[in-house]
């Protein structure tokens, strides 16, 4: 029996897979299948996991979780409000009640709307300002620390000149682009290879002074109530920069684990063959 | 009328759930846990919507026999079979053949359709690869650099170099601070975004998602 | 044998024996310190010192949680290194009896009283146990747990929070009085209208995929005004809009927009429902029957808009290798990097959300991204004052509170 189940899923397998070479039959079917097995699934899922114990059992068999409630008790209404609500996602089908249906979708977006804002500004604004200027903690040495920052300074002006000059040179060839970045990526690294012989502070200093800039140049270039020219066009250059080595490095990043989940399906495929050799007799 | 009432159920459960953060009062904290539950048991309500949707679509087209009609009936047939297996009269336990076909089926169907991208992460890269802007070029370094850096080989084409520029400590560097400023500067962007929007959200100024004004 | 001879023997001898004996002792001693050191001692450790209670205040305060703080005893750790574990006391008031609360391991210094009827006043007694005797007793009291009302470690966030939404109302009634808000134009725009203009002119569909947000996420909230816009020129034009969704409450609502859309540019016959399809909650089932799509309808522009996860490469290289045109926008930072490769064009973090106000050319959405702005500036500032206030001092007051706000 687990064979056969096995054989299906190896079957649905390979026809996913035929969807590299091009669209087919069987990639149709495979496709049509999982959206039927996964609309019948979720539609059993919702009811059992929440509908059935949060609404269905309280109000009509009066128990919660095998407890008994009273008809009428506050527990059972608790259970039926939110029951009406889902019942009022179904009022717009009726032309004259359609509006009643906005009540459970206000409900809804409107809590979790509100309930988003605070931990939003708390994790992401506080705390990333926090951990960015406190990177520089690093620092021992507060003259080393000030020298740094003061190299940091150059690199990222000379980074904006050469960006802004190139480009009011008129340079469209891209490879003269290239160059200039690749120029100022070397700069950027030679500087802080030669901290890096001077010491070990100026080394953390120096690379979270990057991060420092990386992020200024970012939030720069999410400006929107200002021409990107001038400095913060400088800014919202240096950001796309950041923006761009950021991508490329999650890109590499994810390579790794999506090639595991590739060898993670194969291997099932291994598996499902050694078993037909198993029955064979092969 | 019938566009204030909704518009100030918005507002009111919004605030309430605003003040819930700072609010450690267990009359407050108890009853937006509540409020969260009746979210989950909408949003399950709503399920009944999509299938419906889903029987129409696929109904209309096996109708007028449009092209791929008899995927259609696959399709249909197979959430019958599913339903029947799962519904009230069927069981969803270990061992149940709703358990196996969800195994079977829905499990190994979307694994397979994840571990695609392994193949599609290949030809984006090879794309990016064959652009010509500087930004394009960025991104391609960085990934090169990123990729090689995390698996033996880059260590071993590298060992040599000064340490510095090995590809491992490299890719550490990259990931570190450019990396990590970039997403930083995205994330507190788009959480500026997120919360001016859930402002308007709830001072009922952005009501696209309630549909039909009239 | 001289009489020197003799006396250096001797003082070999005697000091040779002055080190068995010693030795004899030290060993003798060693013995039976170590057997019965435990039944024997009767030395009790030093008490702890600084004990404290307070309310203590979560995220479900009933007022039933009391948090008692310590100083270690100088013995736990150091001294005679002689505590195992601190005993815990509560009593109902200064000369009630002592109850047994808990203990707490050597090295802990604090405890939480979680069962406290709110507003009783207590007593808190603790000692130090070194397996034989107890400390002599501290107490400290009275204290009582209150349900509180504000959590005052969150006031950071709730000044901020107040900050930004003073600046946002702020600019959305200067843009109501008619104050001229500059906002530039979002490149992205023009690619959503250019991909839509392009179906239009080649007589093929245009794919709008809202995500697979729930409708509780903002994101796709902003997909659906983006929607609503891309909804009002393929109605003008009739040009077929097909949207799929993976969540049906997110099918229900782009329904809603869709047919409004045609009912605003006056044609509200063009709509058809079959287009806005509810395809699967499941991830990946969502994602092949999306590619399903895009592989036989065929359309022109595929538009990618709000929350995406792992499906977005998925989709993306589909609609690629299809030649339809794509423009894409998410703030799902993990995601960027593949819709940013495989796409003509992609609204990335912040974007997306502008761009739906941008659309909406309403004075009040504008209002918001200038208040954004502005916060970004009060972000920098603070950033920047953090840093070059810790180079220049690193013990200075600010730094302390910064490290702590």
């Amino acid at each position: 029996m687990t064979f056969i189940w096995t054989t299906i899923g190896a079957i649905l397998t390979l026809s996913i897979y035929s969807f590299l070479y091009k669209d087919n039959p069987f990639y149709k079917f495979a496709e049509h299948l999982v959206v039927g097995v996964s609309a019948g699934y979720y539609l059993v899922i919702y009811y059992f996991n929440y509908i059935h114990p949060n609404v269905f059992s309280p109000v009509f068999l009066l128990e919660i979780g095998g407890e008994p409630i009273g008809f009428g008790s506050f527990l059972w209404w608790m259970a039926l409000i939110p029951g009406l609500l889902g019942v009022l996602l179904y009022a717009r089908f009726f032309p004259k009640i359609a509006w009643v249906g906005r009540w459970a979708l206000g409900i809804y977006v409107g809590g979790y709307a509100g309930l988003g804002l605070s931990p939003v500004m708390q994790a992401r604004v506080i705390e990333q300002l926090r951990a960015n200027a406190l990177s520089v903690a690093g620092v021992e040495d507060p003259f080393a620390a000030m020298t740094n920052l003061a190299l940091a300074v150059g690199i990222f002006a000379a980074m904006i000149y050469l960006l802004v000059v190139k480009r009011n040179l008129g340079a469209k060839n891209p490879l003269a682009k290239v160059g200039v970045l690749v120029v100022s990526a070397v700069i950027a690294y030679g500087g802080w290879l030669v901290l890096s012989l001077i010491s070990s502070a100026g080394v953390v200093s120096l690379t979270n002074i990057l991060l420092v800039i990386g992020l200024l140049g970012t939030l720069s270039y999410f400006f929107f109530s200002m021409k990107h020219k001038g400095i913060l066009g400088g800014l919202a250059r240096v950001g796309i920069v950041f923006l761009m080595v950021g991508f490329g490095a999650s890109f590499g990043y994810t390579v790794m684990s999506r090639i595991s989940l590739l060898i993670g399906r194969v291997g099932f495929l291994i598996d499902w063959v050694g078993q037909i050799r198993g029955i064979f007799g092969a | 009328m019938r566009r204030e009432i909704p518009l100030a159920i918005t507002f009111l459960i919004g605030i309430f759930m605003l003040v819930d953060f700072f609010v450690p009062h267990h009359v407050v904290s108890s009853s937006a846990e509540e409020m969260k539950q009746w979210g989950t048991i909408v949003i399950a309500a709503s399920i009944l919507l999509g299938v419906g949707n889903l029987i129409r679509v696929h109904f209309h087209k096996i109708r007028r026999r449009r092209e791929g009609w008899g995927y259609s009936i696959t399709t249909l047939a197979i959430m019958g079979v599913m339903f029947f297996f799962g519904g009230p009269w069927g069981t969803i336990e270990e061992g149940s053949a709703f358990n196996w076909m969800f195994l079977n089926m829905q499990v190994p169907l979307q694994s397979t359709m994840f571990s695609l991208l392994a193949f599609f992460i290949a030809s984006a890269a090879y794309r990016a690869f064959r652009l010509r802007s500087a930004e394009a070029s960025l991104l391609l370094i960085a990934a090169i650099i990123v990729m090689l850096g995390r698996v033996p080989l880059g260590q071993l084409l590298t060992r040599s170099w000064p340490e510095a520029i090995q590809l491992p400590n490299m890719t550490e560097v990259i990931m570190a601070y450019p990396n990590m400023a970039a997403f930083r500067g995205i994330l507190m962007g788009a959480a500026l975004g997120v919360m001016a929007m859930g402002l308007r959200i709830i001072l009922g100024i952005e009501r696209s998602y309630l549909g039909g004004e009239k | 044998m001289n009489a020197a001879m003799t006396m250096k023997l001797l003082r070999c001898f005697s000091f040779s024996a002055v080190v068995l004996l010693a030795a004899c002792a030290w060993a003798q001693d060693a013995e039976p310190d170590t057997a019965a050191a435990l039944p024997l001692d009767t030395i009790p450790p030093a008490p702890v010192t600084g004990l404290s209670a307070r309310d203590y205040v979560d995220n479900s305060d009933a007022g039933d949680k009391i948090e008692l703080t310590w100083v270690l005893s100088p013995d736990d750790g150091g001294g005679a290194e002689d505590v195992v574990s601190y005993q815990l006391w509560r009593s109902g008031g200064a000369e009630a009896e002592w109850d047994s609360l808990g203990t707490a391991a050597a090295g802990e210094t604090r405890y939480r009283d979680e069962a406290a009827e709110p507003g009783v006043d207590y007593y808190y007694g603790i000692a130090a146990f070194d397996g034989a005797n107890y400390s002599e007793r501290v107490s400290f009291g009275p204290v009582a747990g209150r349900a509180n009302f504000f959590q005052s470690s969150r006031m950071s966030v709730l000044v901020l929070m107040l900050v930004f939404f003073g600046m946002v109302l702020v600019f959305t009634k200067l843009a109501e009085r008619g104050a001229d808000l500059f906002v530039r134009r979002i490149p992205g725009l023009n690619a959503i209208e250019e991909a839509v203009g392009r179906a239009t002119e080649m007589g093929r569909p245009v794919l709008y995929v809202p995500g697979i947000g729930e409708i509780d996420n903002i994101m796709t909230i902003a997909s659906l005004t983006i929607l609503s816009h891309v909804a009002k020129i393929t109605a003008r034009y009739e040009t077929p809009l097909i949207v799929p969704t993976a969540r049906a409450v997110v099918m229900s609502a782009a329904e809603e927009v869709v047919k409004e859309a045609h009912a605003a540019v006056g044609k509200p016959d063009g709509y058809n429902p079959d287009n806005i399809r509810y395809l699967s909650d499941a991830q990946f089932a969502f994602a092949g029957a999306v590619n399903g799509i895009m592989l036989r309808e065929k359309p022109a522009a595929n538009l990618y808009m709000g929350a995406f996860w792992a499906e977005s490469l998925l989709l993306a290289e589909t609609g690629f290798e299809a030649g339809a045109i794509q423009v894409a926008g998410t703030a799902m930072v993990s995601q960027l990097p593949f819709f940013v490769t495989a796409c003509d064009f992609t609204l990335m973090g912040e974007e997306l959300y502008a761009a739906s106000a941008y659309l909406s050319r309403e004075p009040k959405l504008l209002g918001g991204l200038k208040g954004s702005d502005w916060m970004k500036v009060l972000s920098i500032t603070i950033m920047t004052a953090g840093v070059v206030l810790y180079l220049l001092n690193p013990d200075n007051a600010f730094v302390a509170w910064f490290s702590s706000w």
